[in-house]
C-alpha cells in the first residue's frame, strides 16, 4: 500500500488549532495584503512620481510619458506578477498534494526545462527576432511537451501515474533537457547565450495588457477548477488507496489536477521565464500557519503567492536604481530568510 | 448503517499482479458473515492485503465472482462502497491536518462538491471521535500525536463514514500492548453494535480471542477457515508459518499459539489445500 | 555643461511641478528649492553620487524636457535650446535602421538615449554630448558621467527610459530577444537599431547618427578624418611582411575575432593577418590545439576588462606558454575599452594594433 515517506518536513506551528481563523477572514487578510502590494508596485519605480501625479496618470491625465509609465508599464507588470505568483503557488500546492512530497513544486515534472529548451531554441535560431510571439509560444509548447514525455515514461513503466515513477521521470527528463539546452548554447553566439540566460532568470519586464489578459484567460479557469478539487486533493494527499476507499474518483481527479497544475506552470513560465521558490515555499508557508486543508490552502496560497511575487518584482525594480535585478534572484534572496523565520517559530509541544 | 446482509461472497477468485510469474490469489472462495469479526491470517506475502484490495474493489480479479451485499462488487460505485465500508489502511502519508479535519474526511461520500458540513455530519464526526477517544484533542495537529493516537484517529475517520462494515489492514502492527488491546476491545464493542469487522493481522492470539471467524491464507489460497479452534492448530500453523509452534487453550477456551525453538531439520510436509470451503459452525 | 546650471533651473522647475503654467519667477525659485530637496531625498537612496551637480543635472533634463515637449511662452525656451547644438533647417528625417525598420523623425533628435556603447562614443565624437540624456551603466566616459543611467544595454529599465522623454533610442541589433525594443516601440518611443560588427558598420553608424542628430557636416568630417587616419596607418606599414596575429577575445575557452569583425579588419589595416582568417563565425571558439598548429607570430591581448586577461597569464598557463609567440615574448597588451567598441575610435585602435605588431610605432600614452 502507500509509503509513509511523504510526511511533510515542516513542523506544526502550534499545538492546537483553536484560534485558527475562519477561511473568510484569512482570505480577506491576504487580499488586503495583495492590494497593498499592488498599490506599492504601481507607486514605486525607477522614475519617482508623487502620489498626485500617480493618481492623475491612472486617470489618464497629465504628462503623456507619465501616463504611459503608470498605465502601460507599471500596472500591467504588477497584475502580471500577481497572476503568475498565484498560478505558481497554487500549482506548487497541487503538486505537493498529488505527489505526496514536500519538495514538489510547479517545475518538478520537467516544465521549466521544457520551457527553457523551447525558448533557447527560438533564441538561438533567431526565430524570436523575426516573430514577436515565437518565444512564449515555443516555451509553452516545450513545457507541455516535456510534461507529456514524463507521463509517457510513467505509463510505459506500467503503473499509471504512480507518484514515485512520475517524480523520477520528471528528474530524468529535466536533466536531459537541461543538457540539451547547454548543448544548444555551446554552439550559439554570445548574444544568444546572453539572451537565453536572461530569459531563464525570469522577468516581468515584457508585461503588457495583452499578456495580462491572455494570462487571466488561461489562469483563472484553471485556478477555479483546482479550487473545486480541494476536497479530493485532501484525500489524495493522504494516499491514493485511502482516497479511493473514501469514495473519491482517484484517476479522474489526478488527471484533471495534473493537467491544470501543469497548465498553470507552463503558462507562467512561457510568459515570465523560470521563477523559482514561489511554488515551493509559499504553500509551505501557508501550511505552517493554517494547515494542509486544501479548501483554505489553495485560495490562500493564490493570494499569498500573488502578493509575494508582486513585492519581489517591486524590489527587483527599485533596489538598484535603473538596474533591474532578475526576479528569481530576489524571490530566493528575500524569501529564504522569511521562510526560515516562519520555520523557527516555536514548535508544538 | 443499513440492515442488509453486509458481507462478501467470493467464489473462486484468482488474481495475478501485472508481470508477476504466478497468481497472488489462487482460487479463493469465501463468505463473510455479517455482524461478526473475521480475521485474515497468513504469513507475509500470503495475499492478505491483495485479498482485501480485491474485496474493496480496488483490484479486479482475473476470474471468479465477487459479490458484496445484494449485488456484484463491480456494480457498486465508489461512493456507495464508501458509505458502507470504512477502511483503515496501512501506511498513509500525514499532511498537516487537525484531528477533526482528518475525521471529517470520513463524511466525503455523503457530501456534494460544494456542500458544507451539515448537522448530521457534525454529529457523526463527534460520535466517531468519542468512540475512539480522540475527541479530547480534536483540534491538535496530527503530527503532534503518538502513533497509537494517530491510529485511533484513522479508525475514527472510518467510523465517521457510518459504515456497516469496517475493514482494517494490520491495524495494530506498530502499537504497544495497551493500544493494541484498546483497539481490539473497540472492535469487539463495534461488533456488538452490529458492525461487521474484517481485519488482517499478524497477532494470532488476539485474533483467536476476539474474532468469530479466522481465515488462514497461504500462497494465495485458503488453507483453513472457521472458528479459532479449528484454524489454530499446531500442525497447520507450523506448516503455514514455517516455524514450530504449540497451541494451548487459555481460560476462555481460545487457542493461544506459542512459538517453539529452532525448527527441526526435516522439511515441512507438502501443503494440502482445500479449494472450496464452507464455514463450519 | 558647467555654465548651464545658472540658466536652466529657473526655466525648468515650473514645468516639473504639476501646476498651471502661470507661475512667476519668484515662485519658480521657491519651487526650485523644494524640488531640489525632494530630488535629493529620493535620489540618495538610488544614486551613488550625492553631489549637488547631480541634482541640478536632473533639473536640467527636466527643464530640457519641459522646453522641448511642451510649447512654452516667453524667451525661456529659446535660451535653453541655444545650448543644444548647431542649428539645422527643420526637415523630416527618414532613415532605415540596420534591422530594416524605417524611422521617421520630424526634427533632429534632441534627446537621445544610446543603449549601444559604441554609438555613445560616436555621439560624443560628433559633439552631440548635450543631446545624450541617458546612458547605460557600462558607459563610463567622463563626458557623460553625469547623465542618468537606465540600466544595462540589453536589459535597460524601460520605465527609466520613458521617464527621460527621449526622442530617439539607439538599440542593439545583436540582441536576440529584442524585448526592450518591443516594449519601447509599443509605448511610442522611436528605436533605431544599430549593427556594430565591422568597419562598414562604423562608417554607416557615423553617417546615420550624424543625420539623426542633425550633425551631418560633423559626421562627414569625422568619417573622412577617420578614413584618412586609417589610410595613414595602412600606408606606414606598406610593403612589410604581415605577421599572423591571434587576438585573444577570451582566453578560456579561447575565443578570437573572425574575419568579418572590425577587429580583424583593423588588424588588416594595421599590417597584420588574423591567424584564423578562414573562420566562418564572427567570434569563433577555437581549440588550443588549433592555435598551436597555426603558431601565430603575435598574441594580442586586450587588458583592462577581465581580471584574468593579463599578459602574464599566457606565460604561465599550459598550452599558451608553449606557443612560439609566447616563448619569444611577442605577447602585447592593448587597452580593452579601446578595442571593444567599434566607434569613432577605430583609428586610435588601429594605431594601437600597429604598435602591437610593429613596436617601432609605439603609441605614446
Amino acid at each position: 500500500m502507500e509509503s509513509t515517506s511523504a510526511t511533510p518536513i515542516t513542523l506544526p506551528a502550534r499545538a492546537t488549532a483553536h484560534y485558527a481563523w475562519p477561511i473568510a477572514f484569512r482570505l480577506l487578510a491576504l487580499a488586503i495584503i495583495l492590494l497593498i502590494a499592488l498599490v506599492t508596485a504601481i507607486r514605486l519605480g525607477a522614475v519617482p512620481l508623487s502620489t498626485a501625479a500617480l493618481l492623475d496618470a491612472i486617470a489618464g491625465r497629465g504628462d503623456a510619458s507619465t501616463v504611459a509609465i503608470v498605465r502601460q508599464l507599471r500596472m500591467p507588470r504588477a497584475f502580471q506578477a500577481a497572476l503568475v505568483g498565484a498560478a505558481l503557488a497554487v500549482s506548487g500546492a497541487t503538486f505537493q498534494a498529488l505527489l505526496r512530497n514536500a519538495l514538489a513544486e510547479p517545475y518538478i515534472l520537467g516544465v521549466s526545462s521544457g520551457a527553457a529548451a523551447g525558448a533557447v531554441a527560438t533564441v538561438v535560431s533567431g526565430w524570436s527576432v523575426r516573430t514577436v510571439w515565437a518565444l512564449p509560444v515555443a516555451a509553452f509548447a516545450g513545457a507541455i511537451g516535456s510534461m507529456l514525455l514524463v507521463f509517457r515514461i510513467a505509463f510505459s513503466v506500467g503503473r499509471a501515474l504512480d507518484s514515485r515513477v512520475l517524480l523520477l521521470a520528471g528528474v530524468v527528463v529535466s536533466s536531459f533537457l537541461v543538457a540539451l539546452i547547454w548543448l544548444l548554447l555551446t554552439f550559439a553566439d554570445t548574444e544568444s547565450v546572453r539572451s537565453a540566460i536572461f530569459w531563464m532568470m525570469g522577468s516581468h519586464a515584457g508585461a503588457s495588457w495583452r499578456s495580462v489578459s491572455i494570462l487571466a484567460i488561461c489562469l483563472v479557469p484553471s485556478l477555479a477548477v483546482l479550487f473545486a478539487l480541494a476536497r479530493p486533493l485532501n484525500l489524495l494527499a493522504i494516499g491514493e488507496s485511502t482516497a479511493a476507499y473514501l469514495g473519491a474518483n482517484v484517476e479522474r481527479t489526478k488527471l484533471i489536477a495534473f493537467g491544470m497544475a501543469t497548465l498553470l506552470a507552463a503558462v507562467s513560465v512561457a510568459v515570465s521565464g523560470t521563477i523559482g521558490f514561489v511554488g515551493l515555499v509559499v504553500p509551505h508557508a501557508m501550511r505552517l500557519v493554517w494547515g494542509s486543508d486544501n479548501r483554505g490552502l489553495l485560495p490562500c496560497a493564490a493570494l499569498a503567492g500573488g502578493a509575494f511575487l508582486v513585492a519581489a518584482d517591486t524590489l527587483s525594480r527599485t533596489l538598484a536604481g535603473a538596474n533591474e535585478l532578475p526576479i528569481g534572484v530576489v524571490t530566493a534572496l528575500v524569501g529564504v530568510p522569511c521562510f526560515v523565520w516562519l520555520l523557527r517559530r516555536p514548535a508544538a509541544k | 448503517m443499513n440492515s442488509f446482509n453486509a458481507g462478501w461472497s467470493l467464489r473462486d477468485i484468482r488474481f495475478r499482479h501485472p508481470r508477476a510469474p504466478q497468481d497472488a490469489i489462487d482460487g479463493v472462495t469465501l463468505e463473510t458473515r455479517a455482524g461478526h469479526i473475521t480475521a485474515l491470517l497468513g504469513p507475509n506475502g500470503a495475499g492478505k492485503s491483495t485479498l482485501l484490495q480485491i474485496m474493496l474493489g480496488v483490484l479486479s480479479p482475473s476470474s471468479g465472482s465477487a459479490r458484496f451485499g445484494d449485488r456484484p462488487l463491480a456494480a457498486w460505485t465508489r461512493t456507495e462502497l464508501a458509505r458502507e465500508i470504512g477502511v483503515v489502511p496501512q501506511g498513509e502519508a500525514e499532511p498537516m491536518f487537525t484531528v477533526r479535519e482528518m475525521v471529517a474526511m470520513g463524511r466525503y461520500p455523503y457530501l456534494g462538491r460544494w456542500q458544507r458540513e451539515r448537522d448530521v455530519d457534525a454529529a457523526a464526526i463527534l460520535d466517531a471521535m468519542r468512540r475512539c477517544a480522540v475527541d479530547t484533542f480534536a483540534d491538535r495537529w496530527l503530527g503532534t500525536l503518538s502513533g497509537g493516537e494517530r491510529q485511533r484517529v484513522r479508525l475514527a475517520r472510518a467510523l465517521a463514514q457510518e459504515p456497516s462494515v469496517l475493514v482494517l489492514d494490520e491495524p495494530t502492527t506498530s502499537l504497544d500492548v495497551r493500544h493494541e488491546m484498546n483497539t481490539f476491545e473497540l472492535l469487539r464493542t463495534l461488533r456488538d453494535d452490529g458492525v461487521t469487522v474484517i481485519l488482517a493481522t499478524h497477532n494470532l492470539n488476539l485474533a483467536a480471542r476476539y474474532a468469530n471467524d479466522l481465515v488462514l491464507l497461504h500462497k494465495g489460497q485458503i488453507v483453513a477457515l472457521g472458528a479459532p479452534v479449528t484454524v489454530l492448530t499446531a500442525e497447520q500453523i507450523s506448516r503455514v508459518y514455517e516455524w514450530p509452534v504449540s497451541v494451548e487453550l487459555n481460560n476462555d477456551g481460545a487457542p493461544q499459539v506459542v512459538p517453539l525453538g529452532a525448527p527441526p531439520e526435516t522439511p515441512p510436509a507438502p501443503l494440502r489445500a482445500r479449494r472450496s470451503m464452507e464455514i463450519a459452525t | 555643461m558647467n555654465a548651464e546650471p545658472r540658466v536652466a533651473p529657473f526655466v525648468s522647475l515650473a514645468s516639473v511641478c504639476p501646476r498651471p503654467r502661470s507661475q512667476s519667477r519668484q515662485d519658480g525659485l521657491f519651487m526650485f528649492v523644494r524640488q531640489a530637496l525632494r530630488e535629493l531625498a529620493s535620489h540618495t537612496a538610488r544614486r551613488t553620487s550625492r553631489r549637488y551637480g547631480a541634482v541640478v543635472a536632473c533639473a536640467i533634463s527636466f527643464g530640457i524636457a519641459a522646453s522641448s515637449c511642451r510649447p512654452r511662452d516667453g524667451s525661456a525656451a529659446d535660451s535653453a535650446s541655444v545650448h543644444v547644438a548647431e542649428t539645422q533647417p527643420v526637415a523630416a528625417i527618414e532613415i532605415t535602421d540596420d534591422a530594416g525598420h524605417r524611422i521617421r523623425l520630424d526634427a533632429p533628435a534632441r534627446r537621445v538615449i544610446s543603449l549601444v556603447s559604441s554609438a555613445t562614443e560616436t555621439l560624443i565624437a560628433l559633439g552631440a554630448t548635450n543631446q545624450i540624456v541617458g546612458r547605460t551603466r557600462y558607459d563610463d566616459a567622463p563626458e557623460i558621467a553625469a547623465v542618468p543611467s537606465v540600466g544595462g544595454g540589453v536589459d535597460p529599465s524601460v520605465e527609466a527610459i520613458v521617464g527621460l522623454h527621449p526622442d530617439l533610442v539607439i538599440g542593439w541589433s545583436a540582441d536576440k530577444r529584442q524585448a526592450a525594443r518591443e516594449k519601447l516601440v509599443s509605448l511610442g518611443v522611436r528605436v533605431f537599431t544599430m549593427r556594430t560588427e565591422d568597419t562598414t558598420d562604423v562608417f554607416r553608424g557615423i553617417a546615420n547618427l550624424g543625420r539623426l542628430t542633425g550633425r551631418d557636416s560633423a559626421a562627414r568630417t569625422l568619417a573622412s578624418s577617420i578614413r584618412g587616419e586609417l589610410d595613414d596607418v595602412h600606408r606606414s606599414i606598406a610593403g612589410r611582411p604581415a605577421p599572423s596575429v591571434f587576438y585573444v577575445v577570451f582566453n578560456d575557452p579561447p575565443m578570437t575575432a573572425g574575419p568579418a569583425t572590425f577587429i580583424a579588419q583593423l588588424i588588416g589595416v594595421a599590417g597584420g593577418r588574423s591567424s584564423f582568417d578562414d573562420s566562418k563565425q564572427m567570434w569563433p571558439n577555437v581549440s588550443m590545439e588549433e592555435i598551436v598548429r597555426r603558431q601565430p607570430d603575435v598574441l594580442v591581448v586586450p587588458v583592462g576588462e577581465f581580471k584574468t586577461s593579463t599578459t602574464n597569464y599566457f606565460r604561465v598557463r599550459a598550452g599558451w606558454r608553449d606557443l612560439r609567440a609566447v616563448r619569444t615574448g611577442r605577447v602585447v597588451a592593448v587597452p580593452a575599452n579601446l578595442l571593444n567598441r567599434p566607434s569613432a575610435n577605430i583609428a586610435k585602435a588601429a594605431r594601437e594594433l600597429r604598435a602591437a605588431l610593429f613596436p617601432e610605432f609605439a603609441v605614446r600614452r
